[in-house]
């Protein structure tokens, strides 16, 4: 079995890894009864031999994500063992299925094929190509309309909405908590709030700590988001225009007739795209159909044969992408630290703090601590009296969640809200990102990169991954910051979509909140064993 | 040849007895059990260790089999690795009760406080080792989980005078874990052992290592520093760990899987004690049959100078026996 790349770095070996014991049962096909005996040849295969000596060779057992998800053997992806399902050759797939059934004039069964890409995506390719975040998106729009995919969304566009809601919601939250008396047990008022987009986290919780599934966010990820977004309003859209346009010749557009692909740094947004959450059943259709890392779009346009120096930069879609692909302001895990502390400073306190301050840390109204490593930082909001008025940290990588885990579960917790990511320095270092054992042919660098570099082709053969990190989050930053709320198109889909009440109506709530649930691990061995 | 003398049999168990931590001052210990306890206890009285009496029973702290035990070299905290896949810190007559350590995904294997008792290094049947600080008062962070063994960890032990950690795996092998600006790795692997590697001790300066393994054989391996760079900076990125080499291998004294090993820091004297019934003392002498037909699970000789003629064994008959020896070479 071979593993991801993500599991070949020596230097952080902080992430989750998968477990040892994957307890899910495989269904077995028994076809009859009269015994039989198995058989292995030199390849290894297995064959079932007969009685009367006729040999069949029997199928390997695979596991799917759904699997995964319900299993608790492993306490998240196992990276190693479920790729299969979601991989580049199922875009490849139905992007042939598109041309065949065209030919064919079998135009209902033509799908709609929708990609959407992350940030850090764009910010690991600029980084080993030395270009900047918009030529690399202008590339990749490129590679893949040649493709034959019909949309490109971004998916910084749905994380605005994502940051929005949260903030919102921990205001409330907040509120409540401070409302209550102090009370014992731990329910979805109790502070912290922790955040919900990290898909490696969440699962993780699930698996091995359900007490503190309450604290978790209710907020939908920027990918999932973005999911609703395309298999339900674009579609929606789509179908206004097109009966416009032909006079309602065509049938509608539903959600299974969208594919929606998204290109993540993470390979546990794979196992997020399967939940059932997130499973639309009366078009049994999902709301992101695949996933794919940053790596595997590497590998299929090297399959494909792309030189990617020499690809055209082309003009990015506009909808649902940001202009100047503009981010928030924090870092390259999505910046819900920094946004929820200036506007709940706002909306707590009156005080004006904007994300940008907090990134910086220039404001006297900020205390900023990095508390172990620098993964673990602190950022408490300081009021004019000197007293803290909110207390907030970032907790990334496997140790600094068992930290917090700890002090959740002893009751020594402080803060109001945790940005819990679980792959060590964020994001940007999600096990399906680039890496730099990848980059040894490379030119030195020119622009921006050339300072964490050093000089020439020998230094940057001797990167450290952890320099390759630094040098992806720097990258990442030369993007320009923008508040979420002054994301125009993006308040004008929500005043489309969710009406007049907006975020605080039912169908907000409906497209934008999910939940959690605990699974029980399995103590059999206990019961049997006894000691 | 050495005298030894058996001084004392400790029946308090009703189950196998897995290990024993002598504290510090070297006048009581503790031991632990698949009867889900842990015993504490002295002789009495101190200067003459013939009859012991059982100070405390830990019980109520683990749900299953308690593995290991370990005093802190500072202070008289101990910890407790056991089966329910917590590590425990077991409450203390004037200590608020402390929430057990959790984040193993299964059966804890062994326990082990850093030199300054300013760390507390876990593994397990998960095949991760566990690094937290102690932040005292019940505070604990963790610092680092370790996941380069590819099977089973049986053993954790920390060099007696630095921050350096060393485990033994059912990967049959021994690594060497360091701190670089907080963060740990492995900094070697050590290699040679044919079969499991259950236990291993440093000696006083901690330039040397003594393993045992399933493969029934004793190893030694010698610390080697590298020579200092003298070259440019571009060299200085890489780090330099020490090597370390094996200088000796001590095959035929067992014949079965040895189990544990204890080399005084007092007098240098290696114990070892093993499937076979019998513990062996290097210079070699051996006290067979010294649990009777049991299995030996742990050896460990007493810390202080002024009882290092002391060793104490834990059998899989659920008894802690007392051991003096002397005359020895």
């Amino acid at each position: 079995m071979s593993f991801s790349t993500g599991l070949s770095l020596t230097d952080l070996n902080d992430y989750i890894s998968p477990s040892q014991s994957c307890i899910k049962p495989v269904e077995v096909n028994k076809k009859s009864d009269i015994q039989q005996a198995i058989k292995i040849d030199q390849t290894g295969d297995y064959y079932e031999v007969a009685h009367d000596g006729t040999s069949t060779k029997l199928e390997t057992a695979s596991i799917s994500l759904n699997d995964c998800l319900a299993c608790s053997g492993c306490i998240t992806s196992a990276e190693s063992v479920l790729i299969a399902l979601q991989s580049h050759k199922e875009l490849l797939d139905v992007l042939d299925k598109n041309r065949v059934a065209r030919d064919e004039g079998r135009l209902d069964d033509v799908k709609v094929v929708i990609v959407s890409i992350s940030p850090q995506t764009y910010a690991t390719f600029a980084s080993k190509y030395s270009i900047t975040l918009l030529q690399t998106a202008q590339r990749i729009t490129s590679v893949l309309k040649n493709l034959g995919v019909d949309h490109i969304f971004d998916t910084s566009f749905s994380r605005d909405l994502s940051l929005i809601r949260i903030a919102r919601e921990f205001v409330d939250r907040y509120r409540t908590a401070k409302a209550a008396p102090r009370s014992a047990t731990r329910s979805e008022t109790s502070l912290p709030m922790l955040a919900s987009a990290c898909p490696g986290w969440v699962c993780y919780a699930e698996k091995t700590h359900d007490y503190v599934l309450p604290y978790i966010s209710k907020t939908k990820s920027p990918q999932q988001i973005m999911g609703s977004l395309t298999k339900f309003f674009f579609a929606d859209k789509l179908n206004t225009q097109r009966q416009v346009a032909s006079n309602d010749t065509l049938s509608t557009i539903t959600p299974d007739r969208i594919y929606h692909l998204s290109i993540m740094p993470c390979y546990d947004k794979k196992l997020e795209a399967s939940r059932e959450d997130f499973f639309i059943p009366d078009f049994n259709a999902k709301e992101v159909d695949c996933v794919i890392s940053s790596g595997e779009l590497d590998k299929l346009m090297e399959e494909r044969g792309i030189d990617f120096p020499n690809v055209d930069e082309v003009p990015l879609d506009r909808l649902f992408t940001k202009r100047n692909l503009a981010r928030a302001a924090g870092t390259s895990s999505g910046g819900y630290l920094e946004y929820i502390l200036s506007y709940s400073a706002r909306e707590l306190f009156g005080l004006d703090l904007k994300g940008d301050d907090v990134e910086r840390g220039e404001s006297s109204l900020l205390k900023i601590e990095t508390v172990r490593n620098a993964d673990f930082r602190e950022v408490s909001l300081i009021l004019p009296d000197g007293s803290v008025g909110l207390r907030f940290a970032a907790t990334y990588g496997f140790r600094n969640i068992q930290t917090l885990m700890r002090k959740i579960k002893i009751r020594r917790c402080q803060y109001d809200f945790v940005e819990v990511m679980a792959c060590p320095s964020g994001c940007i270092n999600g096990g399906g990102q680039l890496k730099p054992g990848l980059l040894e042919s490379i030119t030195p660098a020119v622009n921006g990169s050339s300072e964490a570099l050093g000089n020439g082709p020998l230094a940057l053969k001797a990167m450290k991954p952890k320099e390759w990190i630094q040098l992806c989050e720097r990258v990442y930053r030369t993007l320009p910051t923008q508040d979420p709320m002054a994301n125009l198109p993006l308040q004008d889909v929500v005043h489309d979509w969710f009406g007049e009440a907006g975020l605080d109506s039912q169908k907000a709530e409906r497209f934008l909140a999910t939940k959690y649930r605990a699974l029980e691990r399995e103590s059999t061995i206990t019961a049997v064993v006894g000691w | 040849m050495a005298k030894i003398k058996l001084l004392a049999e400790l029946k308090g168990h009703h189950d196998r007895t897995w290990q024993i931590s002598w504290h510090r001052s070297g006048q009581f210990l503790c031991s632990c059990s698949g009867d889900r306890t842990v015993h504490e206890t002295k002789p009495v009285p101190v200067d003459h260790p013939l009859v012991w009496h059982c100070l405390d029973v830990l019980e109520g702290v683990h749900k299953r089999t308690v593995r290991g035990v370990a005093f802190s070299p500072v202070g008289d905290d101990i910890a407790t690795a056991s089966f329910d896949g917590t590590t425990g810190i077991p409450s203390r007559p004037g200590y608020e009760c402390v929430a057990p350590l959790e984040g193993h995904e299964n059966e804890v294997k062994s326990v082990a406080w850093s030199h300054t008792g300013n760390l507390l290094a876990t593994c397990s049947r998960d095949k991760s080792v566990w690094i937290w600080e102690v932040l005292g008062d019940g505070d604990f962070e963790c610092v680092s989980i370790l996941q380069e063994h590819t099977q089973d960890v049986k053993m954790v032990l920390w060099h007696p005078t630095l921050d350096i950690l060393a485990s033994a795996s059912y990967d049959d092998t021994i690594r060497i874990w360091r701190d670089d600006d907080d963060d740990w790795y492995c900094s070697a692997t050590l290699s040679g052992h044919t079969s499991t590697v259950w236990a291993l001790d440093f000696n006083a300066a901690g330039d040397h290592l003594v393993s045992v393994s399933d493969d029934q054989t004793m190893k030694f391996w010698r610390c080697e520093t590298p020579h200092e760079l003298t070259s440019t900076g571009a060299t200085l990125r890489f780090r330099q760990d020490p090597t370390w080499k094996c200088v000796a291998t001590l095959a035929n004294h067992h014949t079965r899987c040895i189990y544990s090993v204890s080399w005084s820091k007092i007098h240098g004297l290696v114990a070892s004690s093993s499937g076979d019934n019998s513990i062996c003392i290097f210079a070699p002498d051996r006290i067979t049959a010294a649990h009777g037909i049991s299995d030996i699970n742990c050896v460990q000789w007493n810390p202080s100078p002024d009882y290092a003629d002391i060793l104490a064994s834990a059998g899989d008959d659920g008894v802690i026996r007392i051991w003096q020896v002397t005359d020895v070479e």
